[in-house]
């Protein structure tokens, strides 16, 4: 016998380790193959090939693992058959290859690796893990998919209810569409005839800087004529403006009816017909989709009403200066009345631009109005402000509770969770899942099943994300009610929600993809509140001056005769706005702003870095902004010019 | 006679690990040499044999090396470790325990050797 030993090792452990990555994939491939050549070589009976073959590749070990074992068994084959051991007793004493192979396996795997074994130790905890973890998404998927919403309330009826009643006579909409069609079809002739370059136009051009026309540019002339020539059909404004509503029914659906040839180019005037509403339980049957498009075309025949006020001023014409304030005044009220916040926010904007307006005649044109067109004038502000300057928090949650039915099920307790038609409309809604709209329904869909169940469990119980809507919409009530100096419980439900983990608030998600900006909102109404009471203010000081041919000293000369209460001044929490006079024929009305002290009108945006700010609710009433506090005052009259 | 396939799983790899404890031996050289020392009573097909010795190496109890003898012929050696050692030590010590504890219980006479059929 040699003595040179040949180590395992050497002959096929090292072999295993130095092969290149062709014989590595082919030992993956073909496992058996290096012993069935060791098997081969041997040159023993068939029956001992057949049944050490079988042994070896039911072991289904490594490739130079079964040659180890192979070399090794046919080495006591052939060490038996030298002794002269029958074949057949041979065979016996290898045993039943299902049965040997599998204790040999399990044996040889024993001498494998510290490093492998725990690879297949963590390999093996992995996978459980992952099994239990697809168990119990399984378990989650199964109760998701049995889930299911109701639409138990038709909102788009509760809110059509309160305008069905109406006749056609006591509905403005019609009226107003048709001026405003009547206005459009105007504007795109101006545009035709402008020699301005079309970028240019309505940037720093008339009719977009409505109602104080720019006098300097070039199209200006064209458009105070449109302005005066379209007088008669303003005047039929004024009757719609006080009828009870604008009567367009709320529907999710509208088509857009274009005037003229369809095929001609540019702008074109069109018409807004509802069609009937779409009933499907979805999120395009929701009021989500509720559709408003009589907002805009009232604001903007608004506008023009506006503007053709100040013309009237400068043309010396009182009544119908009067007329048109009073009709933009209405039209406010009017739009107010509409559900939801938008028409609310709207009525602010316009509301507030027509205040503007009425001070812009009161500085420029004094002496314009008579005593009685403005005890008239004072009378209709302080009735649009009762009407339109606030926020309608209840069509805000009738809103929010229509895609909550639509989105969550409902148990006997009141509660439920997000089902998978709510998934689909967070992901329409681009909340937690990116709607790809690029890729077909499918591929949405797939993912909306895979990732639903654990959005589903993940998120807010319907009651929770119900109390938390809850809690932000009746804190904005309360402090809509109390004042701005409670703008600070708003501002603390702010740096809640910024202060709660990024978990917290995707668990949240539903509410804070739904929930408007109600501080800011909220904010907006408090300072048209003040524009509206310094404009009455304003008002009350040109009475008096009519009256005893100069100004009041002090605001306190004005009340009760021509002002029945000194305003409160939203920056301070006792005092009201402040009355300077700077002349004997002028004077400023402000309030003392963000810094909350009297600067005697001093503008901050002349004087200070932070302008931006100066008249923020928010920093005043938000300690932590102090650095960002400008000192200087909120200036409501004379009105800034931007 | 053959053991039970309980006893002897207790008692191969202790066999197997004296075999190995005065020389190296190989597969069939270790099965015919425990036939014959054992008169048959510990023998040990090619299905047990090479089970148990994967096993004792996987325990770095046994190591094994290749050879080739003058024939040509490559042979798996096996033999014994220092671990291998201590482990064939302590199991000896515990089979005579457990030997005299069985003879005291009359299974079989004091003196004689259960390897040997003492009892029957």
């Amino acid at each position: 016998m040699s003595e040179a030993p040949l180590t395992s090792e050497n002959d096929f452990g090292s072999l295993h380790e130095r092969r290149g990555v062709w014989q590595w994939l082919r030992g993956q491939l073909r496992p058996q193959a290096h012993a069935d050549s060791v098997l081969a070589s041997a040159e023993l009976p068939e029956p001992l090939v057949e049944r050490l073959r079988e042994i070896v590749r039911r072991t289904r070990l490594w490739s130079h693992e079964r040659a180890e074992l192979m070399c090794e068994l046919v080495s006591h084959v052939q060490d038996a058959t030298e002794a002269g051991r029958n074949h057949d007793k041979i065979v016996a004493s290898l045993g039943k290859p299902e049965v040997v192979s599998k204790l040999i396996r399990r044996s040889a795997i024993s001498k494998r690796s510290s490093v492998w074994k725990a690879r297949v130790f963590a390999g093996r905890a992995v996978a459980i893990a992952i099994a239990v973890l697809l168990v119990g998404y399984g378990a989650l998927a199964v109760r998701y998919f049995t889930l299911q919403s109701r639409v138990e309330v038709d909102y788009y009826a509760a809110i059509n209810a309160r305008t069905d009643h109406l006749e056609e006579h006591e509905r403005a909409w019609k009226v107003y569409e048709d001026v405003q069609v009547a206005w459009r079809i105007e504007e795109i002739r101006l545009d035709a005839e402008s020699d301005v370059e079309p970028e240019n136009r309505h940037k720093s051009g008339a009719t977009d800087s409505l109602p104080y026309l720019d006098a300097t540019h070039p199209d200006a002339p064209a458009v105070r004529q449109a302005i005066i020539a379209f007088r008669p059909e303003l005047d039929k404004l004024t009757e719609a403006s006080r009828r009870p509503a604008l009567g367009f029914p709320h529907t999710n659906r509208i088509d857009n009816v274009f005037l003229g040839d369809p095929s001609a180019p540019g702008d074109k005037a069109y018409r807004v017909v509802p069609l009937p509403i779409d009933q499907s339980p979805g999120l395009d049957g929701s009021l989500i989709y509720s559709l408003l498009p009589m907002l805009g075309p009232v604001r903007h025949i608004g506008r023009v009403t506006l503007a053709d006020a100040v013309l009237s001023a400068e043309e010396g014409k009182s009544e119908l200066a009067l007329e048109r304030l009073l009709t933009a005044f209405a039209l406010s009220s009017q739009i107010s009345s509409e559900p939801f916040l938008i028409s609310n926010l709207v009525a602010v904007a316009l509301h507030s631009l027509s205040c503007q307006v009425v001070m812009h005649m009161l500085e420029n044109h004094p002496g314009l109005f008579d005593a009685s067109q403005l005890t008239a004038l004072a009378h209709a502000i302080s009735a649009s402000r009762r009407t339109s300057l606030h926020l309608n928090m209840d069509d805000e949650r009738m809103f929010f509770d229509d895609l909550l039915q639509r989105a969550y099920s409902t148990n006997s307790k009141g509660g439920g969770r997000l089902t998978p038609q709510g998934v689909e409309m967070l992901r329409e809604m681009d909340a937690f899942i990116p709607d790809d709209r690029s890729l077909d329904y499918g591929y949405n869909h797939i993912v909306d099943m895979l990732l639903g169940p654990a959005i589903s469990a993940g998120t807010a119980s319907k009651t929770e994300v119900h109390d938390m809507y809850s809690l932000w919409i009746e804190n904005a009530r309360q402090v809509l009610h109390e004042g701005p100096q409670s703008m600070g419980r708003l501002i603390e439900l702010e740096k809640r929600f910024d202060s709660m983990s990024d978990a917290e608030q995707l668990r949240f998600q539903f509410v804070f993809t739904l929930l408007p900006s109600l501080t800011k909102a909220t904010e907006r109404v408090f300072r048209s509140r003040a524009v509206s009471d310094a404009t009455v203010a304003a008002i009350a000081v040109e009475s008096f001056r009519l009256r005893e041919n100069r100004l009041p000293t002090s605001l306190d000369q004005v009340v009760p005769g021509d002002l029945p209460a000194l305003p409160s001044d939203p920056f301070s929490t006792d005092g009201s706005l402040l009355y300077r006079q700077l002349s004997s024929e002028s004077f400023v009305l402000y309030s003392r702003g963000t810094d909350g002290d009297d600067d005697q009108g001093r503008d901050p945006r002349k004087m200070s870095p932070v302008a931006s700010s100066a008249d923020s609710l928010l920093s005043r009433y938000d300690a932590s902004r102090g650095e960002l506090i400008p000192d200087g005052d909120w200036i409501l009259y004379p009105p800034l010019k931007d | 006679m053959k053991l039970e396939s309980q006893l002897m799983r207790g008692a191969g790899p202790i066999a197997v690990l004296q075999m190995l404890s005065s020389r190296s031996m190989y597969g069939y050289e270790l099965a015919e040499e425990l036939d014959k020392q054992t008169a048959g009573v510990l023998h040990m097909g090619q299905s047990t044999l090479y089970p148990l010795l994967y096993n004792l190496e996987g325990k770095g109890l046994i190591k094994a090396e290749w050879q080739t003898a003058e024939s040509g012929r490559r042979r798996k050696y096996y033999k014994l470790t220092p671990r291998g050692g201590e482990k064939l030590e302590a199991d000896t010590q515990q089979w005579a325990r457990l030997a005299t504890a069985m003879a005291s219980l009359g299974v079989f006479p004091m003196g004689a050797s259960p390897a040997t059929g003492g009892a029957g």
